[in-house]
């Protein structure tokens, strides 16, 4: 059985009396401890996916399944990492992670939360900056703490929604260095992970396989399994030949799949 | 700090005046409490030099020196125009030191008036806070409900709350129950609507974090909607509690109650006596009381809402 298991899903959105057709017909599975992203321009749709996963929307038609159960709202088995406002802005960096905790693991002592909350902040680098409010963090650092407290909560599934989007370059690639090691180094089975990106470098870096999005009406394009093995040097794998053969095909396919809306549009 | 920065200032000037302006002759014959005058501009004085002296910030000490500098203009005008000159209403406007003097002499009954107008608001505001705000986060919670009830609200809210005070009167058994009743009545209404803007203004992307998070419905209002929406509640909170100060002292007027005499009474009472060395003190210490009030607040919402503020 597949850890994810979407079925046919359609998905509308009614906008100043237009019916507008955010996803048709899209069908995808995702093993266990894979990491797959969502690559595509905006309007493609790959957020709308990731928020019927998340069980914040439900779709017109068509299933997901996650580990043969239909998914009906948020679950327990998911976290969440968004672009911005992840975290609550009134409570500080700690509180964040341990809020998220209480409500994955109920049964945890109030001292074992904490201590756990704290593990996850050192993990993220941030154990100075743990008292401090999200509003009184970087970009970068929010994010970090968004990070620690997905992780903390012990899902299985994490889905991550543009959650590097708004940093800049180089805060980017170390949260990406900083993401690949967490989800690697973690005891246990490895998380099953869904991330969306317009970026093409690091739906590479990041994942297993990428799933290529064309937008008008929101569908599939194609899909692209990533061959360089793990674990994967950031800075020497860009350089290789290897690398810039494969980006220089996946952006084609990204710019066939906006090309295609043009002529559809 | 330097010697010089701290302590060669202006207001020290005004201080020196006051003293000054003793030795020019009254216009009238009459005992105008030149010491209660003199004494207060020396408690001002001994006040601004340990500030000047243990201060640590250079604001403070000349932010001090400003605001004791209006203070002590104004008794200076009023020492000068008043028994001085002779040029202002006598009756009207006491000499400062009958009314400084009156001020000691009547310290107790003021603070007994303070105290019931305080308790008064108190009482009506904490109701006001306590049904209102979960009103609000439900009211603003719940789509089917919310724009019926703001429709309510806007409606009710721009009744002016006074109309209510001979209702009031004739509803209760009692007046101190009456007074409550228009307190909790005037900032109902302002903490009603602002929890509700509160809760509808909160970002959707906060919510949906928290949806997705799964928390539970008491957790979501608890921990999420109400603290969200505390910003607006507070703005509601202040706008209330102005409306009540208003309030309290029209219906203490109103709603005349001897035995339980709240400031406002006690204005109220001696004007019409045209006893006004009783009215000016009680006047200072309702502007003393409010401002005490709004700051002790002001404390509460800094705390509370310290989030909001990068540091």
């Amino acid at each position: 059985m597949s850890k994810i298991e979407i079925r046919n899903i359609s998905m509308d959105y009614v906008e100043k009396n237009t019916r507008f057709t955010a996803l048709q017909n899209v069908s995808l599975t995702i093993e266990k401890g894979e990491f797959v992203s969502l690559l595509g321009s905006s309007g493609c749709g790959k957020s709308t996916l990731l928020s019927i996963l998340e069980g914040l929307r439900s779709p017109v038609e068509g299933e997901v399944y996650i580990d043969g159960e239909r998914v009906t709202g948020p679950g327990k088995n998911r976290a969440v990492v968004f672009q911005n406002y992840s975290l609550f802005p009134w409570m500080t960096a700690k509180k964040n992670v341990v809020y998220g905790i209480e409500q994955t693991a109920r049964t945890l002592s109030r001292q074992e939360r904490q201590a756990r909350a704290e593990k996850f902040l050192q993990k993220v680098e941030l154990t100075d900056y743990q008292n401090k409010f999200p509003l009184q963090l970087s970009g970068g650092q929010q994010q970090r703490v968004a990070i620690a407290r997905a992780l903390a909560m012990d899902t299985e599934i994490l889905l991550m929604d543009e959650p590097f989007g708004a940093l800049d370059p180089r805060t980017r690639v170390s949260l990406q260095k900083l993401l690949l090691s967490l989800w690697r180094s973690e005891e246990g089975e490895k998380k099953t992970v869904v991330f969306v990106t317009h970026d093409v470098d690091e739906a590479i870096y990041l994942s297993d396989r990428i799933i290529v999005m064309q937008p008008n009406p929101g569908r599939i394009y194609r899909e692209v399994h990533v061959p360089f093995p793990r674990p994967r040097d950031h800075d020497a794998l860009i350089g290789t030949k290897e690398y810039q053969q494969f980006r220089s095909e996946l952006v084609e396919l990204f710019y066939h799949s906006d090309l295609a809306e043009e002529v559809v549009g | 700090m330097t010697w010089r920065k701290r302590f060669l200032r202006i207001p020290h000037i005004w201080f020196l005046a006051l003293l000054l302006i003793q030795l020019l002759p009254d216009a009238k014959e009459g005992d105008y409490y030149p010491v209660y005058v003199i004494g207060s501009a020396v408690i001002l004085e001994l006040f601004y030099l340990l500030v000047s002296l243990f201060s640590r910030k250079k604001e403070t000490i000349s932010e001090t020196g400003k605001l004791l500098s209006v203070v002590e203009i104004l008794v200076l005008l009023w020492v000068l125009f008043g028994p001085k000159l002779d040029r202002l209403n006598a009756k009207m406007f006491p000499a400062p030191g009958i009314v400084f003097h009156q001020f000691i002499e009547d310290t107790q009954p003021l603070l007994a008036a303070v105290w019931i107008s305080f308790r008064t608001i108190l009482e009506g505001f904490l109701l006001a806070l306590v049904i209102a705000v979960p009103m609000g986060l439900i009211l603003g919670w719940f789509k089917a409900v919310r724009s019926t009830a703001s429709y309510v609200v806007r409606f009710v809210s721009a009744i002016p709350p006074i109309v209510y005070i001979p209702y009031a009167i004739a509803l209760f058994p009692s007046m101190n129950a009456a007074k409550v009743f228009i307190i909790f009545v005037a900032s109902y209404w302002p903490i009603l609507s602002g929890t509700m803007t509160g809760v509808v203004n909160i970002d959707r992307g906060i919510l949906d974090s928290a949806r997705a998070l799964g928390v539970g419905h008491l957790s979501m209002l608890l921990h999420v909607i109400l603290p969200g929406a505390l910003p607006y509640i507070f703005n509601g909170m202040n706008q209330g509690l102005g409306i009540s100060f208003i309030l309290l002292t029209s219906a203490e007027m109103i709603a005349a109650d001897p035995t339980n005499p709240g400031l406002g009474f006690y204005i109220w009472n001696y004007s019409n006596f045209a006893n006004y060395k009783r009215v000016i003190p009680a006047i200072i210490v309702l502007g003393i009381t409010i401002c005490l009030i709004s700051f002790v607040i002001k404390k509460i919402q800094d705390l509370l809402l310290r989030w909001r503020a990068p540091v």
